[in-house]
């Protein structure tokens, strides 16, 4: 879903960098490839040197085209977080799409450093015990050109970030929320429905930052107040994955929620 | 072939030393090999580098253990370590020293760093006698000439900062002596 | 033109006349002069390449990959961790058939913690696709880093190459070396061929998942590759010889010395290759018949040149890197070449870590070579230099 919208938003003179992921196998099998795009398909930990490579070639030789790494989760907050750091800090010239399903969804859902927590997992079959590792917080501190967060629930938001990020030079981080019905357990025909529903309950902010600004986008302008929210369960309960959190944990998960929006408000 | 090891402590440039002896000796027509030995580069260590010089290419890569010539660029090496271990019997010694030192080789001395001083040869509080000692060498062993030494200076280091070298190794080529051994 | 520098600086040259694109590093000892060299000609506006200051050696290969894959050709250079920790593009390169060239500054792998020269760290790839020459002085690194772009982008190649080079002995020593000009270079080496580009012109994909039968197929593409580079490198080698420099005869993959007549002949690979001749001259004045064979190139594995070289001799292989529990690599493949057709065949490590191994040294391995082979035809050891066999060291196992 990720991916049709991004062909949609990003026109012509893309080269895609796909790193080990879903994604790769979404691609299909052999030779031919299902994208309109060149793909380079990568080792996990060097999608971003990969595409800063392929950046400064296009450079070298007077080619205008928009390099942009696909990236998991696991790929992004994990294995590869030390060179996205490192292109982030060099302000190299790529889109950087982390397409985020909170798990290792490619090798059968394991917990990623994405995961929230009390998720079950393959390898957190307990649930997990730990945060989500806040990246767009992280990426704003690397104060790049762009960060912003989208969700597949609200493709035009998604798409307008794409295209406003195809227009700014230098690193530009998205991260898109991106729910995955296997792995989080419900019926694959609401996944644009959770999509929503994450941003309804204001789990997953959509903000942007653009020239040392923040800011919130609408459909997450009412979680600024926290008596307007959804409630957190409206999102749990459909999901097999938070299937008999307790109410602590509950709670746990919903102070995590509100130190992402008081941080939001103190960065505003 | 001629096998030159330089002795010194770490940050008194004795790399460049043998760098620009093997540079020198290009513009002579002569074929060398300087390298450094690595691992204590700390600031103060002691440290040596090492320079062959030749008609011929030169083959050989292993460190020099039986040099033909050793170019002491610290005074304080001689009393703490052996900078003339493996020195060939016909060997010759250079010596930054302000007195004559007896040694049971060939021995040219020179008071290098009353020369870098003079010509105000100073970094970081330390006077820079690296390039000032290759003009006591070349006086020694007259294997290169003076003039290509100073196309090697010429060539490594900024204007201003190559000529005081070049005027202080020409004031330390004219004042390096050789002892006149009296102990037999 | 002749001129004083070391190899690395002779690197870096080959690296500018070669009009790479995209440079792409991350520092360690004792590669790191290759890219301040390249840092400071960059400066001063020397440089056309662009250089990408990464934040580790596998984004280094990463970096490199990715330029070539655009488009421009690329250079990386590493050494011990770095090659290690950048070793899974190592393969991915390889694997993408894409043309790119890296420098090995050889050295010794931790753990403990070394610096200095030991060619393990090079040998360890010998199975990663990769053609792997090593040189003997900063002549053949310069003349060998330009040869190895040609090499790797020949059609029949279309593979990654590696040049190595000893650490320290041949990275930091000052030579003169022959440093051709521009149009020379531009005479022998053409503007980049590669198998595909990545552009949005021509939307290919690459690297993405292969059915096992599909994937068989083109690592067996990569064998095939490797087999048909000989004739690629002396091709290479001729027209690098006619154009550019001869002085060094590239027109075989190994290189020979006083071979023809030997009843001993010692192989060897790398700088202490020259010290080696000077043992091997000065056995020969007492009376001694023995040569020299230095393996240039450990893949590909010139089995016609090796087996011509050695056949009938009786053979010592000295090999300054490891396999650990196996000997040196270079004794495992020179025994799977010549079996049966040497007279003695032994295998030493020596040299391991920065130990020096001189011209001494050497001729009195080769004496111990030459009276003990007579009653022991293979022998597989490690040989001390006194240094060594003055230390006393406990080991984790005499701690117990």
């Amino acid at each position: 879903m990720a991916m049709r919208q991004l062909g949609m938003a990003l026109g012509k003179d893309v080269a895609m960098v796909v790193v080990a992921g879903c994604s790769s196998v979404i691609q299909g099998m052999g030779p031919k490839d299902s994208y309109n795009y060149p793909v380079v398909n990568t080792a996990f930990a060097s999608g971003p040197p990969v595409a800063a490579g392929m950046a400064r070639a296009y450079k070298a030789r007077n080619r205008d085209v928009t390099v942009v790494v696909w990236a998991g989760d696991g790929g992004t907050a994990d294995i590869g977080f030390g060179s996205m750091s490192g292109a982030a800090e060099r302000n190299e010239d790529m889109i950087y799409l982390c397409v985020d399903n909170e798990a290792y969804m490619n090798s059968g859902g394991q917990r990623s450093g994405s995961t929230p927590v009390s998720a079950r997992t393959s390898t957190t079959p307990e649930g997990k015990r730990e945060n989500k590792k806040a990246l767009p917080f992280i990426m704003i501190a690397h104060n790049v050109p762009y960060v912003a967060t989208a969700s597949v629930g609200y493709p035009m938001d998604y798409v307008d970030k794409l295209k406003k990020a195809k227009e700014i030079k230098g690193f530009r981080y998205l991260q898109v929320l991106t729910p995955d019905p296997y792995g989080w357990l419900f019926d694959p025909s609401k996944t644009a429905e959770v999509a929503k529903i994450a941003v309804q309950t204001c789990y997953w902010p959509l903000i942007e930052f653009q020239e040392g600004k923040l800011t919130v986008s609408n459909e997450s302008l009412h979680c600024l107040k926290g008596n307007t929210r959804r409630p957190l369960t409206d999102f749990t309960s459909i999901q097999g994955r938070f299937k008999g959190i307790t109410e602590e944990n509950l709670k746990s998960l919903q102070t995590y929620i509100d130190s992402l929006w008081d941080r939001i408000r103190s960065m505003m | 072939m001629l096998e030159v090891r330089f002795h010194g402590r770490g940050g008194q440039g004795v790399v460049t030393m043998a760098n620009l002896l093997g540079e020198a000796a290009a513009y002579d027509d002569l074929y060398s090999a300087a390298f450094p030995i690595y691992g204590a580069e700390r600031r103060g260590a002691e440290i040596e580098s090492y320079c062959r010089i030749s008609p011929h290419p030169i083959r050989v890569t292993s460190p020099i253990t039986e040099p033909d010539v050793v170019v002491v660029i610290d005074p304080t090496l001689m009393s703490v370590n052996n900078p003339t271990v493996g020195l060939k019997k016909n060997g010759i010694v250079v010596l930054n020293s302000p007195h004559p030192v007896e040694l049971s080789w060939r021995t040219f001395v020179v008071d290098a760093t009353t020369v870098a001083s003079e010509h105000g040869l100073i970094r970081s509080g330390w006077p820079m006698v690296n390039v000032v000692m290759l003009g006591a060498l070349v006086k020694a062993i007259g294997t290169v000439r003076l003039e290509s030494l100073e196309a090697a200076v010429r060539e490594e280091f900024p204007e201003k900062i190559a000529e005081t070298n070049v005027k202080a190794m020409r004031v330390a080529y004219d004042r390096t002596k050789e002892v006149v051994r009296v102990a037999a | 033109m002749k001129k004083v520098m070391s190899g690395n600086e002779a690197v870096a040259s080959a690296v500018k006349l070669a009009r790479v694109g995209v440079v792409s590093v991350y520092p360690i000892t004792p590669q790191t002069t290759i890219i301040e060299k390249l840092s400071e000609m960059k400066a001063q506006g020397e440089l056309s390449a662009d250089i990408i200051r990464v934040e580790s050696e596998h984004s280094a290969m990463a970096g490199a990959f990715g330029a070539a894959a655009a488009g421009v050709r690329a250079f990386t250079a590493t050494a011990s961790q770095g090659l290690l920790y950048m070793h899974e593009m190592v393969w991915w390169v390889a694997g993408s058939r894409m043309p790119l060239v890296m420098v090995v500054a050889t050295r010794a792998v931790g753990a403990p913690w070394n610096i200095w020269n030991e060619n393990t760290d090079f040998t360890q790839l010998r199975d990663a696709g990769w053609i792997m020459g090593f040189a003997m002085n900063p002549q053949e690194a310069l003349d060998m880093t330009l040869q190895s772009f040609r090499i790797s982008e020949d059609s029949r190649v279309f593979l990654p190459m590696m040049v190595g080079m000893d650490g320290f002995i041949l990275s930091h020593t000052k030579v003169p070396v022959n440093v051709p000009d521009e149009s020379t270079v531009d005479s022998f080496l053409p503007l980049r061929n590669q198998p595909y580009v990545i552009d949005p012109e021509d939307p290919v994909g690459m690297g993405n998942m292969f059915q096992p039968q599909d994937y068989m197929r083109l690592r067996h593409s990569i064998e095939l590759a490797i087999k048909s580079s000989h004739d690629v490198i002396r091709e290479v080698g001729r027209d690098y010889n006619s154009k550019v420099y001869h002085e060094i005869d590239y027109s075989t993959l190994n290189v020979p010395y006083k071979v023809d007549d030997a009843e001993y002949v010692v192989v060897s690979m790398g700088a202490w290759s020259g010290d080696l001749m000077e043992a091997v001259d000065s056995l020969r004045e007492k009376g001694l018949n023995v040569g020299m064979l230095r393996i240039r190139y450990l893949r590909p594995w010139a089995e016609d040149e090796i087996r011509k070289a050695l056949r009938g001799r009786k053979v010592l292989v000295l090999d300054r890197a490891t396999s650990l529990g196996r000997g040196g690599p270079l004794h495992l493949e020179i025994a799977s070449t010549v079996r049966g057709d040497v007279e003695a065949l032994w295998g030493t490590v020596t040299g391991i870590g920065g130990v020096s191994v001189g011209k001494g040294e050497l001729e009195g391995l080769i004496m111990e070579f030459v009276e003990g082979s007579k009653s022991e035809p293979e022998r597989r050891f490690w040989y001390y230099p006194e240094r060594v066999r003055r230390v006393e060291l406990r080991t984790p196992r005499e701690v117990e």
